[in-house]
């Protein structure tokens, strides 16, 4: 059913872009010009919709596509839409794409016609209103007729040019338009005059062949009769009556052309012109819809059969057999031309994404009173599904920057003698292996000084470099993170997706991105993006007894050079590569397969591009260029970011893909974070390995030592005014949450000196202690600590005082946050908060689906809970333990992985303390039997997703059952 | 388990015999159910995987799929790691393929439910997660791989 939705939404997506190409063609025309062609096309595709919409019982979809037919109906006589109407069609294709979203909308349906409307369809309502039912006896009748008309239909598509089957046919609608005639069915009368037409035509050819759309077209206008006969009263079949005939239309002037021309010339040219014109109707016919999925595996067995070829051929080098030899050849010749083909059914015309931009480009010339034109060319180039999908959003950023920035307000224009009309243009072709796309505007071009400035604003930049740059280095300083060149901030762009994004976009698909521009007369943007994904140019490299695959769009050269050309920075080897220095990695320890070899004098060097960053890597050996097959790794293997992917090589053995980017990361950018950690780890090893890893929040206080306090009995840390401390009794406290919270001074309890000047802000940091919840007054929250560092408790000079941590820089008293509560005296706990967090009760979430845990979780913090999640069953667990067991309730779904909602609640049992806690399956399961299984795993009760709003209902009543049993 | 098995065998009906491919590392016997086992190899040529866990050995190449062999003495925590492996079992379970280095294979054979036990809780526990429970054979005691904690395992050691 999903699959079936799937297809019938993408297909109304289609068939709107359709209209809305029709509608924009005739926004193009003067106005009120008519076209038929253009009308049919907007026609066909509401009416299509419709249909569809009602199939798939979608009633919102379909009325509202209903009424946007049923105003088009009004111009149908003279087939021309005026502007003001083509404006509201888009808006109302607009609000057919949010229905079929899902999304909110508001349409409004009443809009001033003109009173198009032809005076036959006001005919038609008058008659219609008078209209009483049809006798039975009638209507069982026509129905025989009908079905006898189809029938003669079918046989004249089997035994062509059979002329008695067309003279029944022929009579048969004679009689039929008699009949509805008699009794006043205008819409049938109309239509069955008109099927009488286009088969008058037809007869009087001695030899006559029908073409298969004709006949379908006229089985339509039956099935469209019978209804008339049955709802004579029906407005929306009368349409469809219109609609029909005017699909006939064009059968009736075929076939009398053929007649005239019959009579001239022999019978042959006819029945080639005949073919012809089934052959244009039938292009429609010859392309059929595939899954995605079908055509990705036909790609991978392509691929494999690519490699298969390859080891094919090169056993075939060392063999004599010649007959071999000849068949490996024609293999050769054959997989390469399959492989050609296969790469084709994934294509789609770039044109797709391109026609949409005529659309965006109409709005926002009306919105930023700008005139703009949009052309286009090579719509038909071709290139990859999915980096269609990918271009799209680079690729409308760049027009409406380009309407935006680039075109000029037309008096602008009008002053640096330009037309009013801006002209922008979009190219695509294909050019060595990539599909180049170009977009042009003739506006106002990039401006050297502005750009300049703007970048060293940004600090991107200093003028000194500025001065020093070339034209095309200042144009490309648009795509710097950070930079946007709009004066001001519009609604249309610079919405903070700058050209960056466009670049890392395309760069992400192993695209690339150029920008040049002459100030005053425009700027081009190229976008080069390779023709499909699956299937990358790379460059094998050697490493030990391994080879490795680098793709070529990282690949910026290969370099050979005397090892003692090498040069050290801190003990880094770099080269300088024609004066300036390259950073060098060594693939070995990369791999960490130990140190080069020092027997070469010579050393491969790849050049590689990483965002902008070069490095070049020593390889043991730069073998060949191949095209490769990506494979993907198992996806325990992604988390090892020095590889994106395998592939199998023309002798079948396995290479890996080196991800270039993943090694500059953990080799570049990251080494000397990666360095530090170490050698702290190193040293906290020292101590104690086995320690496991705690966290604690630094405080200041009035000792020169830092003070640590568990991070695991912190609840919050708040800033609170000295203002709005109270007493009461003698003891200090603050509202809090709407209750009463209870604040110990540290250095008090310490005795530590307490800053003498009071400041107006206090820190606290509040305190979850086994339920009692109390804010601890510190000078200073200084940072979080994560350490396994050792603690030593030899040193304890305080009661309140666990030891001391001893870092490899300083040493830190930690602080038993218990002791301190007992010893400020009271043993009075604040349980009886109300708001406070042992009263709101906490619950666990375990979801794997992001939406769902997102919008329940939220939903659960809005009715007062609070709520930790966890993405899966061990991430539950894990959760648990850190909050030692502390929920008042657990929600999980069941369907998770790693650990599913039954082993997760089985283990949840096991602990002594959660054996009673109740947990709620949250999942779509919804038999009996799975009621069944959720109930004897241990889930306290059970809620199905599509049920969510019960669900606040059933965690306080859960939580209240709960509490009462406790008691 | 152990109380439906019996009420099983009480009845009297005989259950489905399971078919298990079996295979030994270190000469005690495994067993993984057929269904899952997609083939049986003779070890491919490996490439290495530099920078990865002990227990993955590298990627082989299955007739153009590519397959992630596994040590599974490795990630059994199995002492002696010598490299006895002979034969190699290829799985596919979740559309990962895995290939299991392993000594020797022995033959698919069929057990029935009555002849299960649970894993004895003095079996280590480096390899009891991986286990389902044994089977009492004649040639002596099978012990059930479940390839999904496999590869619940895996996701778990690479995180």
């Amino acid at each position: 059913m999903n699959a079936e939705m799937e297809e019938f939404k993408t297909e109304i997506l289609e068939t709107i872009d359709r209209a809305e190409q029709a509608l924009l063609e005739f926004d193009q025309l003067p106005d009120n010009q008519s076209s038929h062609s253009l009308y049919d096309e907007v026609f066909r595709a509401y009416h299509n919709i419709k249909g569809a919409a009602g199939m798939m019982e979608w009633e919102e979809l379909q009325h509202h596509v209903h009424q946007l037919e049923n105003v088009l109906m009004q111009s149908k006589q003279t087939a021309s839409i005026p502007k003001h109407l083509i404006s509201w069609f888009l808006k109302g294709n607009d609000v057919t794409r949010l229905i079929m979203d899902g999304k909110p909308h508001q349409f409004d349906y009443n809009i001033d016609t003109e009173k198009t409307a032809t005076h036959e369809l006001r005919e038609d309502s008058k008659v219609l209103e008078k209209k009483d039912p049809l006798p039975e006896e009638f209507i069982s009748e026509m129905n025989e007729r009908f079905d006898h008309v189809s029938q003669t239909l079918l046989k004249i598509e089997t035994e062509k040019g059979d002329k008695d089957l067309l003279d029944s046919l022929y009579r048969d609608i004679h009689t039929i338009k008699g009949d509805v005639q008699l009794f006043n069915l205008e819409g049938a009368s109309l239509l069955s005059h008109s099927m009488e037409n286009t088969l008058e035509s037809s007869r009087g050819l001695d030899h006559f062949e029908m073409e298969s759309s004709h006949i379908s077209t006229l089985l339509m206008c039956v099935d469209l009769l019978k209804s008339c006969v049955l709802n004579p009263n029906d407005e929306n079949v009368l349409k469809e009556v219109h609609f029909m005939i005017s699909l006939l239309a064009p059968f009736t002037q075929v076939i009398q052309k053929e007649k005239q021309e019959l009579k001239i010339v022999p019978q042959e040219v006819s029945n080639r012109q005949i073919a012809n014109h089934s052959a244009e109707n039938e292009k429609t016919d010859t392309s059929i819809r595939v899954q995605v999925s079908l055509l990705d595996k036909l790609m991978t067995l392509m691929g494999e059969m690519v490699l298969v070829r390859n080891q094919v051929l090169q056993y075939s080098n060392k063999t004599d057999d010649l007959e071999f030899l000849n068949l490996s050849q024609k293999l050769d010749v054959v997989t390469s031309e399959l492989q050609e083909e296969t790469m084709k059914t994934r294509m789609q015309p770039i044109g797709n994404i391109l026609n949409k931009f005529q659309r965006v480009v109409r709005d926002l010339s009306g919105s930023l009173n700008k005139k703009i034109n949009l052309n286009l060319y090579g719509v038909e180039t071709e290139l990859d599904k999915t980096l269609i999908e990918a271009v799209k959003d680079p690729l409308t950023h760049i027009v409406r920057n380009a309407c935006d920035h680039g075109i000029e307000t037309p008096d602008v224009r009008k002053q640096s003698n330009k037309s009013e009309t801006g002209t922008i243009t979009i190219k695509a072709y294909h050019e060595g292996g990539q599909v180049i796309v170009d977009i042009i505007d003739d506006g106002k071009g990039l401006n050297r000084e502005k750009l300049t400035k703007k970048a060293i604003e940004k600090g991107i930049i200093d003028q000194s470099k500025a001065d020093k740059m070339s034209d095309r280095e200042v144009h490309n300083l648009i795509f710097a993170p950070g930079f946007s060149t709009a004066e001001k901030v519009t609604n249309v762009s610079g919405r903070g997706v700058g050209m960056d994004v466009v670049k890392s976009n395309i760069e992400k698909i192993g695209g690339m991105v150029d920008i040049s521009s002459s100030e005053g007369n425009g700027t081009k943007i190229t976008l080069k993006i390779p023709l499909t994904l699956a299937i990358v140019p790379a460059m094998i490299i050697r490493s030990d007894d391994n080879r490795f695959a680098i793709p070529q769009v990282k690949l910026v050269e290969l370099v050979r050079i005397e090892r003692s050309s090498i040069e050290y920075v801190q003990g880094r080897p770099v080269y300088r590569l024609r004066g300036n220095i390259l950073p060098l990695l060594c693939l070995k320890e990369v791999l960490g397969t130990g140190k080069p070899s020092e027997l070469d004098e010579a050393i491969n060097i790849v050049v590689l591009n990483s965002d902008t960053h070069l490095f070049g890597m020593v390889v043991d050996e730069i073998l060949d260029t191949a095209d490769i097959v990506v494979k993907p790794l198992a996806r325990f293997l992604k988390s090892i970011s020095i590889y994106s992917g395998a592939t199998v090589l023309g002798d079948g053995s396995v290479a890996f893909i080196m991800d270039i980017v993943g090694i500059a990361q953990k080799h570049l950018g990251l080494s000397s974070i990666e360095e530090l950690k170490n050698v702290t780890d190193k040293y906290a090893n020292e101590f104690d390995s086995e320690m496991e890893e705690r966290e604690f929040v630094l405080v200041g206080l009035g000792s020169s030592a830092k003070h640590a306090i568990p991070l695991s009995v912190v609840n919050r840390m708040e800033e609170i005014k000295t203002s709005s401390i109270e007493m009461s009794g003698n003891q200090r406290v603050i509202r809090y949450r709407g209750g009463i919270l209870k604040l110990i001074s540290l250095n008090e309890v310490l005795g530590y000196e307490t800053c003498s000047e009071k400041n107006e802000i206090t820190q606290v940091v509040v305190i979850n202690n086994e339920d009692q919840i109390f804010g601890l007054e510190v000078d200073q929250i200084i940072d979080v600590l994560t350490t396994r560092d050792f603690l030593d408790d030899s040193v304890s000079t305080h009661d309140a005082i666990i030891g001391n941590l001893v870092t490899s820089t300083e040493i830190i008293v930690v602080i038993d946050v218990h002791k301190i509560n007992e010893m400020t005296h009271t043993k009075k706990i604040l349980r009886s908060l109300p708001d406070l967090n042992s009263y709101a009760s906490k619950i666990l979430f375990v979801e794997d689906t992001e939406a769902i845990r997102t919008k329940v979780a939220k939903g659960l913090i809005e009715n007062g809970y609070q709520v930790e999640i966890a993405v899966d069953g061990v991430d539950g667990l894990r959760k648990i333990a850190e909050h030692k067991c502390n929920f008042d309730l657990i929600i999980s779904d069941i369907e998770m992985p790693k650990m599913n909602g039954y082993d997760f609640v089985k283990k949840i049992r096991s602990i002594g303390q959660l054996k009673e806690i109740p947990i709620i399956a949250f999942t779509t399961k919804n038999t009996p039997a799975d009621l069944q299984q959720a109930k004897a795993a241990g889930f306290t009760t059970f809620l199905e997703k599509n049920k969510g709003k019960l669900l606040n209902l059933l965690i306080s009543e859960c939580i209240s059952t709960n509490k009462r049993k406790v008691v | 388990m152990k109380t439906y098995l019996s009420s099983k065998a009480n009845s009297g009906n005989k259950t489905k015999p399971k078919q298990f491919s079996t295979f030994t590392i270190d000469g005690r016997l495994y067993g993984i159910d057929v269904m899952k086992v997609q083939e049986v190899t003779k070890p491919l040529q490996v490439t290495h995987m530099q920078t990865a866990p002990d227990f993955i050995k590298g990627l082989i190449n299955l007739r153009g799929q590519i397959a992630t062999a596994i040590g599974l003495r490795e990630l059994f925590g199995l002492k002696d790691s010598s490299t006895s492996e002979k034969m190699t079992v290829v799985c596919k379970i979740e559309d990962v393929l895995l290939s299991l280095l392993v000594d020797n294979i022995g033959d698919v054979i069929e057990v029935n439910d009555q002849s299960f036990e649970p894993t004895p809780q003095t079996v280590s526990l480096g390899i009891r997660s991986f286990m389902l429970g044994v089977y009492k054979t004649d040639d002596g005691i099978l012990s059930v791989i479940c390839m999904d904690s496999i590869l619940k395992e895996l996701d778990k050691r690479c995180a």
